[in-house]
């Protein structure tokens, strides 16, 4: 049974506060950490790689502050940084080859373990190629390889499907969910549908905090009743999208169908609906935002009327 | 796979290093050729020889007369060759005589006096009296040295542009990673921080001790084939050891120990570079601190001298002046005495980069 625990971890960067007391607990499985932008999810995955130091809290790997694990905890880690950088002179397989050296894989089991990598990468045909030749996808494919080259406890992956076409990102999905199994997976993404299926927990998070967390069923349970579909000509649409976050629109005729994300119908004859992961997304964020305006009027409002 | 080769390759394909190698050699074989080789000319029995042929012949009746130098002995050479004066051909002034003639000529006459050519005179009274007893006062062994003042100066120079090479080739050794965005995973590897730090620091060592051993190797070699190895059992003959307390010793031991503080002084460049690049992490950055370094280490010698004549101050300013190779050249006042405290200084210096590194090439 693997455990990583992060305890209230905070990191500041000047007055900004990139990741802000996040509390979890992650063990076996695939955590999908879904969020805007400038979210704070490289900030968190680089503090769980160690390359950073949080200025607040700690992350415990088995019990073990992993700050002090040094290369214990770095042999069980596999990580693909958001911004992956590489060698143009190499080859693919010299590559592997080196970091496999720098992992500490044993040298006998290098060539099952590189045949294992071009199977699951589907990067056999390219492997003497000079990585300055490689495109962006390729490489994305290529970094995911050696992130799992160790065969890691703890995987992190910061957003592993940019850059992928179509195809790919559903093989990559498929390779996630295998590799879930007996190992933390983490992967960031902003895009919902890369987590949907394969996330055994979703992690939302927004101006670094933990927003919601829950197997995907959950995370969607919680936004049900929110979420409603209706007809209305394009002037209102306007004025809808305004007013609340739209998670789909689609002009049918002279008219525009939209699917709303709101607390209360938006309109008399608004049907509600059966919420899916994007549409909780957006709850989720929005409900955020109108609880900070709240906590704004609250502190501006006398003192008697507040709690 | 050997983690000092890739870092090895890694320095190694940098297309600067090869074009910085390339400039340097055909810099120094041309200036070699055109200002030494070609320029040489000697006149043995009424007949003039050029080139590599003069270079023989001198050396030829350098044999002869080899052994340790006396005032009589050098009244015996221009006893039998006569005072190499000077000829004119047109525009062109030359000297007469072969070398070994043209040496006691230096020694003994007022060859110096140009003004009218032709009229070159020994010197007599007071004039020889002071040069016997100088001759006589510093024992020193003769042999042919011709030029080897020349390839003193010649590897000085060459040694400040491998200086240069160095810092420009290493200053990417760690800040590369960090601009390449390759840094993450490496220090996410198992390996890749204390090991991946060993590995580069030993691939820079190597590469910057290699190159001074290759730079250094081949023009010491094209001087030896040209001019042979006779000038290396001479003592005391370019002047050098002798101001710094090291008369005794031959050219070849004054080469041994110039060419180890030379290694030293490369292994600090390395050193010095490879701490600005871990802890700037950006290449140029880097570059533009260890060349400050050496700025610093090559004005110590030139200009703080000059500026301050106080001895103890001079000392100081050795010690700043470490990134210099041959400081023995140059710091004909110190010299012997200061070298203790100089490697005292590098050492701690070395142990300071290598603490540094380690510091700042690591995760958080
Ligand atoms: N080194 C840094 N110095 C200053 N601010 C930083 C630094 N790194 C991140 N930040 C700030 O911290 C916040 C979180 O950034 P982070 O990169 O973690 O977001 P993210 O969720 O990964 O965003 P994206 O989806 O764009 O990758 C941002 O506001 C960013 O500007
Ligand atoms: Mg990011």
């Amino acid at each position: 049974m693997l455990e990583l625990k992060l305890d209230r971890v905070t990191k500041r960067f000047g007055t900004k506060i990139a990741v802000d007391a996040f509390d979890h607990v992650l063990s076996e499985g695939v955590y999908g950490l879904l969020g805007a932008n400038g979210a704070g999810k490289t900030t968190l995955m680089r503090m769980l790689c160690s390359l950073l130091s949080p200025d607040g809290g700690e992350i415990r790997f088995q019990g073990e502050r992993i700050g002090e694990m040094g290369a214990r905890y770095r042999r069980i880690l596999g990580y693909l940084p958001q911004e992956f950088g590489f060698y143009p002179e190499f080859t693919a397989e010299r590559y592997l080859t080196y970091l496999a050296r720098l992992k500490a894989v044993p040298p006998r089991l290098l060539p099952e373990k590189l045949d294992e990598i071009w199977e699951l990468t589907g990067l056999a045909d390219v492997r003497k190629q000079k990585l300055r030749s490689f495109s962006g996808g390729m490489l994305r494919r290529l970094g995911i390889g050696q992130a799992v080259l160790n065969d890691p406890d703890v995987l992190i992956l910061d957003e592993p499907t940019s850059g992928l076409d179509p195809k790919e990102r559903i093989r990559f999905r498929n390779i996630i969910s295998s590799l879930g199994k007996d190992r933390i997976v983490l992967l960031s993404t902003h895009i919902v549908q890369d987590v949907e299926f394969i996330a055994d927990e979703i992690l939302l998070l927004k101006d670094g905090r933990l927003k919601a967390s829950g197997t995907p069923a959950e995370v969607m349970q919680k936004a049900r009743g929110h979420v409603w579909k209706c007809l209305v000509d394009e002037g209102w649409a306007g004025r809808l999208e305004e007013r609340w976050p739209v998670s789909n629109l689609k002009t049918v005729g002279d008219q525009v169908c939209l699917r709303i994300v709101s607390a209360e119908k938006p309109v008399p004859d608004a049907a509600a609906c059966e919420p899916n992961l994007e549409d909780a997304y957006l709850f989720f964020m929005q409900e955020a935002e109108n609880g900070r305006e709240k906590q704004g009027i609250a502190q501006n409002a006398p003192a008697g009327r507040r709690g | 796979m050997n983690l000092f080769i890739v870092e090895l390759q890694k320095i190694l394909s940098r297309r600067i290093v090869w074009i910085g190698v390339t400039v340097i050699v055909s810099f120094m074989a041309l200036w070699m050729w055109e200002s030494i080789v070609a320029a040489e000319d000697t006149v043995v029995d009424g007949v003039r020889y050029r080139g590599l042929e003069a270079i023989r012949k001198d050396r030829e009746i350098a044999r002869a007369w080899e052994g340790p130098l006396t005032a009589e002995k050098l009244f015996k050479i221009l006893d039998t060759y006569g005072i190499a004066g000077y000829e004119t051909d047109g525009e062109l002034v030359r000297r007469e005589g072969n070398w070994v003639s043209r040496y006691a000529t230096n020694l003994l006459t007022d060859y110096r006096n140009r003004e009218a050519p032709g009229t070159v005179r020994m010197l007599s009274g007071e004039a020889l009296e002071t040069e016997e007893e100088r001759i006589a006062r510093n024992p020193s062994y003769f042999c042919y040295t011709q030029n080897m003042d020349f390839l003193y100066e010649a590897a000085f120079s060459m040694n400040l542009l491998l200086l240069v090479l160095i810092a420009v080739t290493l200053a990417p050794v760690f800040a590369q990673e960090h601009q390449a965005l390759t840094a993450p995973v490496l220090l996410t590897c198992a390996k890749g921080v204390r090991e991946t730090a060993f590995a580069k620091c030993a691939a820079a060592l190597a590469f910057a001790e290699g190159i001074y051993l290759l730079a250094n190797g081949t023009l010491l070699g094209a001087y030896f084939m040209i001019y042979g190895t006779d000038g290396l059992r001479a003592t005391n003959l370019c002047g050098i050891g002798a101001g710094i307390g090291f008369a005794s010793l031959t050219n070849g031991q004054l080469w041994g120990i110039n060419l180890a503080w030379g290694a030293f002084g490369m292994c600090l460049m390395c050193a010095l570079t490879l701490f600005f690049s871990a802890k700037l992490r950006q290449s140029f950055l880097s570059l533009s601190a260890a060349l400050a370094c050496l700025a610093g280490g090559i004005a110590s010698f030139y200009v703080f001298p000059v500026l301050f004549g106080f001895a103890g101050l001079r000392v100081l300013f050795r010690l700043a002046g470490l990134c210099s190779p041959f400081p023995m050249m140059l710091a004909a006042s110190t010299g012997a005495a200061a070298m203790p405290v100089t490697a005292g200084v590098v050492l701690w210096l070395l142990i300071s980069c290598a603490a540094g590194i380690r510091r700042y090439w690591r995760p958080a």
